[in-house]
């Protein structure tokens, strides 16, 4: 009996002990310790550097953890225990993560890094090593003063060879949540992302000048407030290989109209140096447009308009990019080119607070049977909230002498336009109608429409015209050939005329000579009043 | 004697009267022809400025851009067809391939010569007809460039020209606003100041965009003889525009405050805003028209 209860107590001993041992398990981890490695200590300015909170021992199962960073410097990118930081301001950032086991435990690290502007090569043709701040001919300018800043600078070829171009983009932030009014200039050139090469020929470190400033808080004629920084990219003494040259011309009064050309440089190492043969070039044209492929080097795009791109940002960077291609199809060498674009009409509203309309007409007038000419309009407002309130249409008649004034009259809307209102993104159609009873002795009827705008009394504007003479401003073509080019050109396009850009189009189908292509030179130069 | 001479003068007189209608008659018909209707600003009359705006394709676009403006030419409106004083300068009049040593033709460089092409309709390049801003009564109808380059770069009539150099200094009708103060009646807007590290950045860029330009023109055969001709036309390019040496194939101080020129900014930021708006454009196009058509030779 007594051993029985002894046996009892026993097995209740082990159990509650077991008990005891099982709940202490459950809580138990082993002893683990964190600590941060950087892969380097000693940075440049805007240059990635990866921090790794490594416990120890290695967790099993490391999903279960949390990382939790922060920085002095402010920006930490990434979550895990692998980060990075990236700034511009130099100086010693501290770098602090807490880690928190799955049993909840938690455990800091601390990691400092140094963002120091290094010693670069300055000047052009014959650079200089810049090793002391006040010796930097491109100073980084800090403003505290202002409300936006530099956040991010970035280098897609951090080293290049001589030749190879490098595409270098910019980020900023505002306060006011005015970043995208803000003007990038990188390398002294207007865009977000901006495609250069190295300004210097000596192997070495280079700076390249990265701004942003807002031309919108200073007075008219003062200078720009701006902020800058440097993006640094390091020259090695190599001939590029390969690479693509992109180049850009703007044929057209119409910046979104842009024509390209590829050059291929260079040849691979150790190959023939002979210019290498490409048998196609793909264009991507980073505008959601599908890509292109051609045969020659050259090729034409038109970019999408303000009222396509839309409002709320002034600069519009696009990258186009190219692929040149051997005959198997395989990449022989990519060039990348900028394409920067503003948005004209909503930077007018800004600056001069002027609602101004997109006007649409045909330059040729269509005759009626009674003689009389008449041009269809279209007021285009491609501004999202102002209304256009017409009250009245200049009318500026250019006599067919270029030596006499042009008489200017005001008349009513009605003479155009039904209706005197162009609303928030919506057009206005008309009919200008002119007869030769008017004046016989008139040229050109310039029309530019008066008004204002609601709910801001913005100053409304935009303008259309009439050729009705030809005895100014027009130069016969002499040349029978290109006279025959553009008849067939019209019937062609079925068109009572053509532009320089239709017949640029119908000779590359091969529809046409190139011969058409040659311009008027000008006419007489006028002499002196 | 003197009877004959008057009655004989009345003569020749009525002869060229009648000469020169039977000539008008002979060599003048109207007839159905392609025609080239030139390009317009719809909203400039005689006098008006139009000032262009910047576009990237422009071969200073970099020296502009760096500086923060937006405008690279300015010119007056010479009469009702819409011709202007001058056109912007033809980068093209500079010759290349010189020598070697130097790349570009210093000879052409200094001075350059006020716009290419003066009294010009403004569609005969396209880098004059461009969008913009028009400058209301901002010069004198008539007023044109004194001197100019005909479309062949033969100088036309002697004076002072463009001058490169006026990039960084008031040289006398140095650069298009200089010349329209000058020559054509626009007040002089008050210059701005251009900082050494401002300069330094626009000199950078330019010496970066002639360094692409002339390195994507030539081919590695080009390279090989004449090494380091990008580098080369990029320094001179910039030397003439800060010091006028064209001759200067290195580089010199590029870190120098410039405090007296005027550019197109100005004159449009510094002009009443009730006076100005966006220029409005009609670019020119061919057409088949019934024209007067003349024919001088067959009149002879």
């Amino acid at each position: 009996m007594r051993k029985k209860i002894v046996l009892r107590r026993g097995a209740i001993a082990i159990a509650v002990l077991a008990i005891v041992v099982a709940l202490f398990a459950s809580r138990w981890e082993r002893t683990w310790s964190v600590r941060v490695v950087a892969d380097e200590a000693t940075v440049a300015p805007w240059t990635a550097v990866t921090l790794h909170a490594k416990v120890s021992p290695s967790p099993e199962r490391e999903s279960e953890w949390t990382w939790k960073w922060t920085s002095t410097a402010g920006v930490v990118s990434g979550n895990g225990s692998m980060v990075q930081l990236k700034t511009g301001t130099p100086g010693e950032h501290r770098v602090h993560v807490v880690v928190r086991s799955p049993r909840g435990t938690e455990r800091s690290a601390d990691a400092i890094v140094t963002v120091k502007a290094p010693e670069f090569m300055a000047g052009l043709a014959t650079p200089i090593l810049v090793t002391q701040p006040e010796d930097d001919p491109i100073p980084d300018v800090v403003r505290a003063d202002l409300p936006f800043r530099i956040v991010d600078v970035t280098v897609d070829k951090p080293e290049v060879c001589r030749g190879e171009r490098v595409m270098v983009s910019v980020r900023a932030e505002h306060d006011e949540g005015k970043a995208d009014w803000l003007v990038p200039a990188i390398a002294g050139r207007v865009g977000w992302s901006v495609s250069l090469v190295v300004p210097g020929s000596k192997p070495g470190r280079y700076k390249i000048p990265v701004q942003v400033g807002d031309p919108g808080r200073a007075p008219a004629g003062a200078p720009i407030d701006y902020v800058q920084t440097g993006a640094y990219v390091v020259l090695k003494d190599c001939e590029g290989a390969m690479s693509l040259w992109v180049t850009s011309q703007q044929p057209t009064p119409d910046e979104e109209d842009v024509r390209f050309r590829a050059t291929l440089f260079g040849s691979a190492p150790g190959a023939p140096r002979e210019q290498p043969r490409v048998a196609s070039y793909v264009w991507s044209f980073g505008d959601d447009s599908p890509s292109t492929t051609t045969t020659t080097p050259d090729e034409r795009h038109v970019f999408p308009n303000e009222e396509a791109r839309g409002p709320g940002k002034r600069i519009f960077t696009f990258v186009v990019r190219v692929e040149a291609r051997d005959e198997s199809g395989a990449v022989m060498a990519t060039g990348k080119l900028d394409v920067n674009l503003r948005n004209h009409h909503e930077e007018l509203k800004l600056t001069d607070r002027r609602l101004q309309l997109i006007v649409v007409f045909h330059p040729e007038p269509k005759k009626e049977e009674s003689g009389e000419r008449t041009v269809d309009v279209t007021l285009k407002n491609i501004d999202p909230v102002e209304t256009a309130n017409l009250s009245a249409l200049e009318f500026r008649l250019m006599p067919c002498a270029a030596d006499q004034a042009p008489s200017v009259q005001r008349r009513s809307v009605s003479e155009v336009f039904r209706s005197a209102s162009v609303l928030p993104r919506g057009a206005l159609e008309g009919r200008l109608r002119w007869s030769k009873t008017d004046s016989a002795e008139v040229c050109n009827v310039d029309v530019s429409v008066i008004g204002t705008s609601h709910p801001s009394g913005f100053t409304v504007g935009g303008a259309f015209s009439m050729r009705t003479g030809y005895d100014l401003g027009v130069d016969v073509v002499d040349d029978p050939d290109q006279s025959k080019g553009i008849a067939r050109a019209m019937a062609l396009l079925h068109k009572s005329f053509v532009t320089q850009e239709d017949l640029e189009g119908l000779v590359k189908a091969g529809d046409l000579p190139p011969a058409v292509l040659k311009r008027p030179t000008g006419g007489p130069v006028p002499r002196p009043r | 004697m003197k009877r004959h001479l008057v009655i004989g003068s009345a003569v020749g007189l009525a002869f060229a009267i009648f000469a020169h209608d039977s000539t008008a008659e002979a060599c003048c018909d109207y007839q159905t022809r392609q025609v080239w209707v030139h390009g317009r600003y719809l909203n400039a009359a005689p006098g008006d400025a139009v000032v262009n705006q910047l576009t990237s394709s422009s071969m200073i676009a970099p020296i502009i851009n760096a500086l923060g403006e937006r405008f690279s030419h300015s010119m007056i409106v010479y009469d009702t067809a819409s011709r202007v004083t001058h056109n912007v300068s033809d980068i093209s009049y500079i010759q290349t391939g010189w020598t070697c040593t130097h790349p570009l033709d210093p000879y052409n460089m200094h001075p350059i010569g006020p716009g290419a092409q003066a009294g010009v309709y403004p569609d005969t390049s396209f880098n004059s007809f461009m969008a913009g801003m028009v400058l209301h009564g901002a010069g004198k109808a008539g007023c044109w460039a004194q001197e100019y380059m005909d479309t062949n770069h033969n100088r036309v009539a002697g004076g002072i020209g463009y001058d490169l150099q006026g990039f960084s200094q008031n040289v006398p009708n140095g650069m298009c606003v200089e010349l329209l103060n000058d020559t054509c009646g626009v007040p002089r807007p008050a210059p701005k100041y251009y900082s050494a590290s401002t300069v330094y950045s626009a000199a950078s860029a330019m010496y970066n965009a002639v360094y692409s330009q002339v390195h994507s023109q030539t081919s590695w055969i080009t390279d090989l003889l004449c090494g380091g001709a990008a580098d080369s036309a990029a320094n001179q390019v910039i030397n003439t525009m800060l010091t006028g040496d064209p001759w200067n194939t290195g580089h010199g101080n590029w870190s120098v405050a410039i405090t007296n020129v005027v550019t197109p900014e100005d004159l449009v930021t510094s002009y009443p805003a009730a006076k100005r708006e966006p220029a409005s454009l009609s670019p020119g196009y061919y057409t088949t028209k019934e024209v007067r058509v003349c024919t001088p030779n067959k009149c002879l």
